[in-house]
């Protein structure tokens, strides 16, 4: 990849190609905690007006929209603005 | 104009007892302070002498007042005092220092006091907003920082963060490494060490350390059949 620099038009490439690898790298670390913030379940009728929740398998594929709305919104913020909301780094 | 309202024009009745007429005493130093012309130079440093220790005993006065217990409506009274104090100097010494004029003694003294003012308070900015949350409530409110977006504190904001600083850091350092000419394919370089030509002790241990005495049991034999002890 070109080392293009940091900027609201190359973010979602940066987070395509650098961004998203690096996480994937911490999934071990990072999916159980994710797992556990999740609240994607499904309360199914069992019968004799009982219900079950079920839960789908989670995995780090699930939560791409999330971290790249974050990314992306965090170029944007860092990027454009006032000085006061510029990222601190 | 009627007497009555002369006389509410003039000055504040105050119930409960007269003013000290202080502002009068103020307004009479300032005025000799000003005319250079009618003044000498010894009453003009006196008056100025007595207002900065008027001014001085003030402030200190205010400072007891709010620190003690006894009564509280006094205390919040004087806090109230120097923090309009506080905020009516900070402006007046941040319009001297962005005056449109050529660099004045007056204009370097009032940008150095602010400069002051500023790293001082960035210096116990953590501990107040640990300690007070109405410090911490009122800048939020001030700086209208977006904390949804500038520091959010979930976990998938602090993830990204944290990868984009080490994605940000890495390219730095690659970008460095290509200024300099070197490639990214990785060779091995052939270790010319003895170390590796000795036998390594069986055993478990990751990291294979020769002993620190050499004693004549051990020996080392090299490729050539020499022995070394």
């Amino acid at each position: 990849m070109e080392l293009e620099p940091l900027s609201v038009k190359t973010a979602a490439k940066w987070f395509k190609r650098i961004i998203w690898p690096q996480i994937k790298r911490r999934s071990r670390e990072l999916l159980p905690k994710l797992r556990a913030r999740s609240k994607r379940a499904k309360r199914v009728d069992v019968g004799d007006g009982k219900s079950k929740i079920i839960r789908r398998r989670l995995y780090l594929t699930d939560y791409y929209a999330e971290f790249r709305n974050a990314f992306l919104s965090l170029v944007r913020s860092s990027t454009t603005g006032t000085s006061k909301a510029k990222l601190q780094r | 104009m009627t007497k009555k309202q002369k006389k509410r024009h003039g000055s504040i009745r105050v119930p409960g007892g007269s003013s000290l007429a202080a502002s009068q005493f103020v307004a009479a130093a300032f005025a000799d302070i000003e005319h250079i012309a009618s003044k000498s130079t010894a009453v003009r440093l006196k008056c100025r002498w007595n207002l900065h220790s008027q001014l001085a005993d003030i402030i200190s006065g205010l400072f007891r007042l709010a620190s003690q217990k006894k009564n509280r409506v006094a205390a919040r009274w004087a806090t109230e005092e120097l923090v309009s104090i506080t905020v009516s100097c900070t402006n007046c010494l941040r319009q001297i220092a962005t005056r449109k004029q050529p660099n004045t003694s007056e204009r370097e003294s009032a940008g150095a006091g602010l400069a002051l003012v500023y790293a001082r308070l960035g210096k116990y900015d953590s501990e107040l907003t640990k300690r007070n949350p109405a410090y911490c409530k009122r800048k939020s409110a001030l700086t209208k920082q977006r904390k949804d977006v500038v520091a959010n504190t979930g976990l998938i904001a602090t993830t990204v963060r944290d990868e984009l600083n080490k994605a940000c850091k890495y390219r730095a350092e690659l970008l460095a490494l290509r200024r300099l000419h070197i490639g990214t394919k990785w060779r091995v370089i052939p270790d010319t060490d003895d170390r590796t030509q000795r036998e390594k002790p069986a055993g478990k241990a990751r990291r294979w350390v020769p002993p620190l005495s050499v004693s004549k049991e051990y020996k080392v034999t090299h490729g050539t059949g020499a022995t070394v002890s």
